[in-house]
């Protein structure tokens, strides 16, 4: 993964890719919701699978969930998880 | 490989398909029938395979049933048989899609599939078409035999594991016995385990040995999978066409993708040769077939209505034997979602209600599911003029040709305002079960999303008083990012919609009739001697609309038990989830299992009580 990027943008980009959202992803706050922001089921999954292949981590099952797609402070809390547990292994 | 650009685009012959074209085949072992469709080229067989159509599953079946339908359609008049089928316990299938092992017996499903469009054809060789897990299960099918000519795979679920993990995110928490619910539909947890083996890289002999693999316009799926078939011998081509993500949407929106469709039929007839000269068709499957429920059969029956210039499709779920049923009830399209119901609830009610002794018509409205659109009618809408004159067929059948003498109508979502509708227009039918609709008036010219404001403004203000109790709300306003401008507009609509319904109950104070008057249509409901049963999710804005545009009446008919209302907690607007949908079959179960009193000059008939059970109660009104 490319650290020099900055995580927070990488995610927004995936939303503004992916997120189907009807408001703008680049500037949208970082606990808004994304389900009420216009995400649908549909969506979350491809942002799910975009943010796998940006960030070359895989989502436990357990990490499978609504809750953590929900906003881009939860994506990017996950995302730091799944980094931090790999650095450790 | 290649990556072509997509063919141009070319007038199909598609708006002319009638539905005699179409034939509704059972076919399969007895026991475990599979439903399916015939499409016959209107003259002979131009080419010397036919198209056997793998369906996706779940919901991305349902948002993709009408394009499927269009592409087999398209096949035909381009000369090349097809037929579209529902796997073991799935859509009209008998069985259940949460029965232990699905896969196996999904991929038998094709089997008999392709040995049923052979036999019917005559023709010695298929090519397979599927969509998503479809074109998995047709590869594994395809990989046993050695009759494919072809094989066409839409956006292909390469890995069953990764599919199941979309399906995760989709679902509910995993259950303890491994099995996985997700979108409304449930998977056993030995199916999972095997279709978590699954890998299409891992094929040991190409399916095909022509293919076609439609890439996904929204993610790439990679090429792993299209070098593994090369590698194995087959002549792979990957196309980048559009129109994948717009077709598993959602049922109402979903767009059928005529550059997909156009581009596959093109393949088709570069693959095809001249058919054998002398082919030996056979009539193959019949029109009704038993289905095991419980200890009990019923009899399903697939057929058409005329409906004043439209055909009409239904299913017809009967008691196996017996004397003539007193009972039948229609079930309407909740939204553009096929005959099947939400979720696949009304195959499942059906099939438990016709055990009861009780008739279910499963009616797809013209232009919804596998009715064609009435001439110079659009399809795919869901707020039709003449849902009600279509209901008056089904409502004439079943008087006429079953001999049912007490007739109800079942409806979630668009069917619940078709049922009520139709109960207003003085249908014969004793009782109206209205679920979750989302408007009592509609008009002609209306667009969804847009036009549904009435509900859209109540779910947004019942939001934004939840959010009020939030710290985060108040953090949020503070730093100015809370967006004033919708809320306002919320607020004021609310405010505005408030105001207009006390005018309302004003004018009916003073006997001023006024137009879309919900109070005056419940009335005429009642005075035509229907019950109207009303089952809300409690989260869901269709009580607040009952109880806001139908004012102190429906309190009134509520006290005289002229309507009754459930409310069912922890549900979504569909039920998506088994045990809200349980507790919703609990309540419908209830409601049609309770004796109507009604004597032809006595008083209306009579509601059930409002009862309370675990997480489903009566109304409390204000």
């Amino acid at each position: 993964v490319n650290n020099t990027l900055n995580p927070e943008a990488l995610v927004r980009g995936v939303l503004f890719e992916h997120g189907r959202l009807n408001r703008d992803a680049l500037t949208l706050d970082v606990d808004a919701d994304l389900y009420q922001a216009g995400m649908n089921s549909h969506a979350s999954v491809n942002v799910m699978l975009a943010l796998e292949s940006t960030f070359e981590v895989e989502f436990p099952d357990h990490m499978l969930t609504r809750s953590v797609f929900r906003s881009i402070q939860s994506i990017g809390d996950a995302v730091s998880h799944l980094w931090r547990t790999a650095m450790v292994q | 490989m290649s990556a072509a650009q997509p063919p141009r685009r070319r007038a199909l012959p598609l708006g002319g398909i009638a539905a005699p074209t179409l034939q509704p085949v059972f076919f399969g072992p007895v026991g475990a029938t599979l439903f399916g469709w015939l499409h016959r080229p209107a003259g002979r067989c131009c080419a010397d395979f036919g198209l056997v159509v793998c369906n996706p599953f779940g919901f991305e079946e349902v948002c993709a049933h009408r394009s499927l339908r269009r592409l087999a359609c398209a096949a035909a008049a381009a000369g090349i048989a097809a037929l579209r089928f529902d796997y073991a316990g799935c859509g009209n299938s008998c069985g259940d899609e949460s029965d232990p092992h699905a896969l196996k017996r999904w991929i038998d499903s094709v089997h008999e599939a392709i040995d049923t469009l052979e036999r019917a054809t005559g023709l010695p060789r298929v090519c397979l078409l599927g969509l998503r897990l479809g074109a998995t299960l047709a590869a594994l099918a395809a990989e046993q035999r050695s009759d494919i000519a072809g094989l066409v795979a839409i956006a292909p679920v390469v890995s069953g594991r990764a599919w199941l993990r979309e399906l995760r995110l989709l679902g509910a928490p995993g259950a303890a016995d491994g099995s996985l619910e997700s979108a409304g539909f449930v998977l056993s947890g030995e199916t999972c385990s095997a279709l978590g083996t699954v890998d299409l890289r891992r094929l040991e002999r190409a399916p095909a040995p022509r293919m076609l693999i439609v890439e996904r316009d929204d993610l790439p799926i990679g090429d792993a999978w299209p070098n593994a078939l090369a590698r194995l011998g087959a002549d792979v081509r990957c196309e980048h066409w559009p129109g994948y993500a717009a077709m598993v949407t959602d049922p109402q929106r979903a767009e059928v993708p005529y550059a997909i469709v156009d581009g596959v039929l093109h393949r088709l007839s570069r693959w095809r040769q001249p058919p054998p000269p002398r082919l030996r068709a056979a009539l193959v499957g019949a029109t009704a077939t038993l289905c095991n429920v419980g200890g009990a059969r019923v009899r399903e029956s697939a057929l058409w209505l005329d409906a004043g210039g439209a055909r009409l499709f239904g299913v017809l779920t009967t008691p196996q034997a017996g004397h003539a049923p007193a009972r039948a009830v229609v079930m309407l399209n909740a939204g553009s979602v096929h005959h099947i119901g939400p979720n696949r609830l009304w195959v499942r009610l059906a099939r438990r209600w016709a055990a009861r002794g009780v008739v279910v018509l499963r009616l797809d409205i013209a232009g919804i599911g596998d009715s064609p659109a009435a001439r110079g009618g659009a399809e795919n809408v869901v707020y039709p003029s003449h849902a009600t004159r279509d209901i008056a067929a089904a409502l004439a059948f079943l008087q006429r040709e079953v001999g049912a003498r007490e007739l109800h109508l079942l409806g979630l979502c668009s069917g619940a305002y078709h049922a009520f509708k139709a109960a207003v227009a003085g249908q014969a039918v004793a009782s109206a079960v209205v679920v979750n609709p989302l408007t009592f008036f509609w008009k002609e010219g209306m667009k969804l999303n847009v036009d549904l404001q009435d509900a859209d403004t109540l779910q947004m203000t019942a939001r934004y008083r939840r959010a009020l109790w939030r710290s985060e709300t108040w953090r949020r306003l503070l730093r100015w990012r809370l967006d004033l401008r919708t809320i306002g507009r919320a607020v004021a609509r609310r405010a505005w919609d408030s105001l207009r319904h006390r005018g309302r109950e004003l004018a009916r104070t003073l006997h001023i009739m006024t137009h879309d008057d919900l109070a005056a249509e419940l009335n005429a409901a009642a005075e035509h001697g229907t019950r109207i049963a009303f089952v809300f999710a409690s989260g869901d804005p269709g009580r607040k609309l009952l109880e806001l545009q139908g004012g102190r009446a429906v309190r009134r008919l509520l006290d005289q038990r002229r309507i009754s209302i459930d409310l069912i907690d922890g549900a979504d607007h569909t039920f998506t989830r088994a045990e809200a949908r349980e507790r919703l079959v609990a309540v419908l179960e209830r409601l049609m299992f309770t004796p109507v009193s009604q004597p032809a000059d006595g008083p209306a008939p009579v509601a059930p009580p409002l009862r309370s059970v675990s997480g489903v109660r009566g109304a409390q009104l204000p």
